[in-house]
């Protein structure tokens, strides 16, 4: 595992040392926390979709409830948020697009090539904020380190305007987002474990469990969605449509 | 211009080559992915642009004589650049033939699968999302 200390962190300590009557401190978190940053890129080795704890494939039926399966049943790609450009979580950790992360202290912060988005998992000990007064696409995050290097985050606060996937099913405002962040394999690969609860649509926690390759030899790209966005069909001008209709449905 | 043919192909042959194609921002499925088709024509306009390219090309329908044109979804150009595209790649006025899987609903539109130019360079336009490009996988 890469263990780094935080350049903030070793000119505190320093200066600590140089105090004649306070004696350096070191805590166990400044000297075992891992550092996330770097370029990353979902690997191919991921377990998506909706999986049990054991991460073993469930079929529909068994986490689904009879409306979201009625939803699935009947999905419109072109009413798809994302076919409008707006972002969600989790399905914006899935990629394709890499994902940049920068850790800083009291926060931990994924630059999202897709969609040009970003998002802030605070670390530093506050809480999620009223949903009344703030709810969003990509959820409201907070993160804290654990003993053995591991990120747990808690994600809250979705506005429920966004789907889950292509699938139609949204991500409600009573959903709630687990997250496990764990370096592997000598820090050259990121395990994101979710666990996904909605009592809304689902009728137990699903898992997924993303692998990301470190390529710090890449760097993140523009991607402005609405730049040539024919899929928006409430956009769509004579002359150049895009490929999405508002009657398609999928073919079962 | 070319003889602009709109050719139905193999569908067991390019199965083989072309993996279905995935997209993180919307469904692929108004794409008929088991019949795929050749079109020849020249490009009107390549587009470079996000969420998905597009190449505008012009195609004479054989039935009525008349020239129609169709608009071609691509992938983006963030993973069309790391396999090697630019937006030189396409450019207006080349004559080509294209494999793409249509729109199911007949409009003048389609995916495309790969592009062949005039002297016979063959460009692969399934190339896989964004995943890591030292890994194998799915398209």
């Amino acid at each position: 595992m890469k263990v780094v200390m935080p350049r903030k962190v070793f000119l505190f300590l320093l200066a600590l040392a140089f105090q004649s009557s306070a004696g350096p401190v070191f805590t166990a978190e400044a000297i075992t926390t891992p550092d996330l940053t770097g370029l990353w890129v979902v690997s191919n080795r991921s377990q998506r979709g909706y999986l049990d704890e054991n991460f073993e494939r469930l079929e529909p039926e068994q986490y689904l409830t009879a409306r979201a399966i009625e939803l699935t049943e009947n999905v419109r790609p072109a009413f798809d948020p994302s076919a409008m450009c707006l972002p969600s979580m989790p399905r914006h950790l899935g990629g394709p697009y890499p994902i940049e992360i920068v850790q800083n202290q009291g926060s931990v912060v994924q630059l999202f090539e897709y969609e040009n988005v970003f998002r802030i998992i605070y670390t530093d000990g506050r809480e999620h904020p009223d949903p009344i007064e703030d709810q969003r696409f990509m959820g409201h995050s907070v993160g804290e380190w654990q003993d053995d290097g591991t990120l747990l985050v808690d994600v809250s606060n979705f506005n429920g305007k966004a789907w889950i996937a292509a699938n139609g099913i949204p991500v409600s405002q009573s959903a709630h987002l687990t997250e496990w962040y764990r370096l592997i394999e000598e820090g050259e690969t990121l395990e994101v474990t979710q666990r996904y609860e909605d009592s809304e649509y689902f009728t137990r926690p699903v898992w997924s469990k993303y692998l990301f390759n470190l390529r710090n030899d890449w760097g993140i790209r523009e991607y402005f969605c609405a730049e040539g966005n024919r899929d928006n069909v409430f956009q769509q001008r004579e002359g150049l449509p895009g490929s999405l209709r508002p009657e398609d449905i999928l073919p079962e | 211009m070319n003889n602009l043919a709109k050719l139905p192909v193999s569908l067991f042959a390019l199965a083989l080559m072309f993996p279905v194609s995935t997209s993180a921002h919307h469904s692929f499925e108004m794409f008929d992915r088991g019949n795929p088709i050749q079109i020849s024509g020249e490009i009107k306009e390549f587009q470079w642009v996000n969420p998905h390219t597009w190449i505008q090309i012009y195609v004479i329908d054989e039935m009525t004589g008349n020239q129609v044109e169709w608009s071609i979804e691509g992938r983006s150009p963030n993973v069309l650049v790391r396999r090697g595209w630019n937006r030189n790649t396409v450019l207006p006025g080349e004559n080509v033939m294209l494999t793409i899987y249509p729109l199911r609903n007949g409009e003048p539109g389609g995916a495309i699968v790969m592009l062949v130019k005039e002297d016979g360079t063959i460009i692969n336009a399934d190339t896989p999302t964004a995943v890591d490009t030292n890994e194998e996988g799915p398209r």
